[in-house]
């Protein structure tokens, strides 16, 4: 028990030298704790931004019909029958045609090739536009008026109002161009929308590829998102030259690199904690020398080395339990804030998304916060702290007591 | 039986033509009782002899025994639990705990011989600061106390255990002489009421006049021994005593 105390209170005469180690580990608790929680939260985005902006729970596209890239084929569109209509008002909480394209716009001189969305009135249900941000307004139905996403908006030069001709393979073959007014201009926060997308009614979309009421895209959701297989098989069977896909396979790829980054995460952490652990095993091995004499006379009146490996081992252990708590305490409180109001990404993103046009990001990220978490970091940091300590403990143990007494 | 003895025991450093002998195929016993003082100059082996006999170093040749106990083949675990329960020590720079009060340093002392006295090693050990008049200072850290006092609380601290001989290696050299008399009193005082054995190292007349034997080391070997009677009366021998 007076080791316990000997040691506890041997914490208070180095404050400063001590505080610094205990920093060292706030760190790495933090980077463990934050860095989880944002690969946690990372995954978590990434399937809210896959079915929210992308395939809702289920999606059903032409056969062959590539996920990303610039080229969307459109010749192999199918139709909705009404038959279909009703089969999907019984069996889904929410669905939306999509007729998607990707034309040449061009704007005067300049020109460039986007991802055209055809979209009903049906199509906030099944993708939200919670965090869309419009300068203007949303094209009207049955009129020829075009949202387009901030970047095409700046490359061509245009604004509400302006005119911006729409160039496509209709799905004859043929070359089909048509106008449409600029009714508003757009920021998701989310790059494949901000990049390269713009976003007509379906009726106009349908103009422009002479698609005679067929669709490349039938997106509908369930109550329960992970509970989709029976709506897969059915829209299979509703669209039998069509190809059905769930959330979970598109995010499949997405979800791989996420436990890349949650290990990277992970590394980090325990590097930054080996770091400390330096510094630890530094601060208890000039605490050894500067006691020499007070370990002599432990020594002397009979006091194990076990013990003194013990007083100085657990002279770590409080560096590690302190520091780990600020640390957890300190980045659970952030983690916790950022789960439950999330971090905007839109802000962060502001240009810096170019190349991230194929990937779905939503506008929040939420991170993911877990008590388990929080505590195997703190115990981390503690397991960290006793082994770096018990190299100087060591140390301090083998000096001999003869020579320790007299030391000054 | 002797309290300690001492045959034969050298302790060499180095070796060849950087050999240093500081103890010397030394031979001597200390009695129960006994308030000897091992006096010689600086480097002479008073240290080495004390260290030997403390059992905080161990002879390169020749043997110690601690109540009759050979304690060359007893490993390092051994040789602090027997330093615990027999041997108490009281230093120069007094060596208290710091970061200790002076009650908690008297009952480390305690605790870690293993003696589990009537009434709590709390309370011995505030018996044992009341009776070198520490009393109330039981709460003061070290840095709270004089000299004096703290080498009282060395004092306390050596003798709470009722260890069978307390080595005192130059106990009054950092105190003035009021304070220096009036540890030496306590320790006289011990010795004759108690019958606590000391051993000193030292050359401060203050304590030698207060010895019954003097052992006089000189270049690491006994050079030769006063006995005092009470009344301050002289005998002198040499070799191993």
């Amino acid at each position: 028990m007076l080791i316990l105390r000997m040691a506890t209170r041997n914490l208070w005469r180095q404050v400063g030298r001590n505080s610094l180690s205990m920093v060292s580990i706030i760190m790495g608790v933090c980077v463990m704790v934050l860095g989880r929680g944002m690969a946690g939260g990372f995954d978590e985005n990434a399937i809210r931004a896959q079915i929210d902006s992308a395939s809702g729970h289920v999606i059903a596209v032409p056969a062959e019909f590539p996920e990303s890239g610039m080229r969307f084929p459109v010749e192999n569109a199918y139709p909705v029958t009404p038959e279909n209509r009703s089969w999907l008002d019984d069996n889904s909480t929410a669905w939306t045609p999509r007729l998607m394209a990707t034309p040449r716009a061009i704007a005067g001189r300049e020109s460039m090739r986007v991802r055209m969305v055809g979209v009903s009135e049906t199509d906030t249900s099944v993708f939200p536009h919670d965090h869309w941000t419009v300068v203007g307004a949303y094209p009207e139905p049955d009129t020829l008026e075009v949202l387009v996403g901030k970047r095409p908006a700046q490359l061509l030069g245009i604004d509400v109002g302006d005119v911006l001709t729409l160039e496509s393979r209709t799905v004859d073959g043929a070359i089909n161009a048509m106008r449409f007014t600029v009714s508003g201009v757009l920021t998701t926060g989310n790059p494949m929308i901000d990049n390269v997308g713009v976003f007509v009614p379906i009726d106009g979309a349908d103009q422009l590829l002479n698609a005679q009421g067929r669709v490349t895209h039938i997106a509908a959701k369930v109550s329960n998102r992970n509970r989709n297989e029976a709506l897969a098989e059915g829209m299979a069977k509703q669209f039998p030259g069509a190809e059905v896909r769930t959330w979970q396979r598109e995010v499949a790829a997405m979800l791989e690199t996420g436990e890349m980054r949650s290990v990277m995460f992970n590394v980090m952490g325990v590097a930054l904690l080996l770091m400390a652990a330096t510094g630890i095993a530094n601060t208890v091995l000039m605490a050894a020398y500067e006691r020499v004499r007070e370990i002599g006379t432990l020594r002397s009146m009979g006091l194990q080395r076990s013990g003194i490996v013990a007083m100085f081992a657990l002279e770590g252990f409080w560096m590690g339990t302190i520091g780990g708590f600020i640390g957890m305490v300190g980045s659970g409180l952030l983690n916790n804030y950022y789960s439950t109001h999330g971090l905007n990404l839109v802000e962060m993103m502001a240009g810096k998304a170019d190349s991230m046009s194929n990937v779905p990001i939503a506008a929040m990220l939420y991170f993911e916060f877990s008590y388990p978490s929080l505590f195997i970091s703190w115990g981390v940091a503690i397991v960290v702290a006793v082994l770096a300590s018990i190299y100087p403990a060591l140390s301090a143990s083998n000096i001999s007591p003869a020579e320790a007494v007299r030391a000054q | 039986m002797p309290i300690c003895e001492l045959q034969n025991a050298s302790r060499h450093y180095g070796d060849g033509a950087t050999l240093v002998k500081a103890a010397d195929n030394i031979s001597l016993v200390i009695e129960k009782g006994e308030f000897t003082v091992l006096s010689g100059p600086s480097g002479s082996g008073k240290t080495t002899a004390l260290n030997m006999i403390g059992l905080l170093d161990r002879p390169t040749s020749g043997t110690v025994l601690i109540g009759g106990v050979d304690t060359g083949p007893l490993n390092d675990r051994a040789l602090t639990a027997l330093r615990a329960e027999k041997i108490g020590f009281i230093f120069q720079s007094f060596n208290l705990i710091p970061v200790l009060t002076a009650l908690e340093n008297v009952e480390l002392s305690l605790s870690l011989s293993g003696a589990t006295p009537d009434g709590g090693v709390r309370k011995a050990a505030a018996e044992a600061l009341a009776s070198v008049g520490l009393g109330d200072m039981l709460d003061r850290r070290p840095d709270q106390l004089s000299g004096g006092q703290q080498q009282r609380v060395a004092v306390a601290r050596a003798l709470v255990k009722k260890p069978a001989l307390v080595i005192a290696d130059e106990p009054t050299a950092n105190l003035d002489s009021v304070s220096g008399t009036n540890v030496l009193d306590l320790m006289r005082e011990l010795n004759e009421e108690l019958g606590v054995t000391f051993l000193f190292s030292t050359h401060d007349p203050m304590v030698m006049e207060r010895a019954r034997r003097v052992i006089h080391i000189k270049d690491g070997q006994v050079e030769r021994q006063e006995h005092f009677t009470p009344a301050g009366q002289a005998s002198s021998g040499a070799g191993a005593v």
